[in-house]
């Protein structure tokens, strides 16, 4: 079901080595309220989503969520 | 910044109005206004889109085969080093 560009949402560059900070940031994509977790809850909740065009933006949502974590 | 980064700055910037309207149109799929910004920033989408595949090779696999060869594979890819550089 899913394709994928080459390129960044935002194009970024790390200008330096931040230890601390990548600590913080590895939680917002793995950790338990982290992207990987909400991008797999919708991708699983759309299964039983009754609405159209909740089911659409679950799968969309989802998507997205899951982006980050494969790309930065 | 390079002429690369600039491009795909503004790619960027185009499919994240895309992106946001895409959302918004889930939800209010009659709004004729959003449809019509949505129709603009797709079209504007297409041409940068072609213009940095010309020179810098594919952002979709389905246009990685242009002249016989398969540049899909060919560094850097986003995440490396190489693709930043001349982004601030």
């Amino acid at each position: 079901m899913w394709t994928y560009d080459k390129r960044l949402q935002y194009p970024i560059k790390i200008a330096k080595c931040n230890p601390q900070l990548a600590k913080i940031i590895i939680t917002q994509y793995g950790g338990a309220d982290g992207e990987l977790g909400a991008s797999l809850r919708y991708l699983s909740q759309r299964y039983t989503m009754p609405y159209a065009e909740v089911k659409g933006t679950l799968t969309d949502i989802g998507t997205e969520e899951c982006a980050p974590a494969r790309y930065k | 910044m390079n002429e690369k980064n600039m491009l795909m700055r503004n790619l960027a910037a185009i499919s994240f109005s895309l992106l946001d309207l895409h959302l918004y149109l889930n939800t209010h799929p009659n709004d004729v206004n959003a449809i019509m910004l949505f129709n603009q920033y797709k079209q504007k989408y297409m041409v940068l889109s072609a213009e940095y595949e010309r020179t810098y090779g594919p952002l979709t696999a389905m246009n990685g085969a242009s002249d016989n060869t398969w540049k899909w594979i060919k560094d850097p890819w986003p995440w490396e080093y190489d693709a930043t550089v001349g982004v601030r």
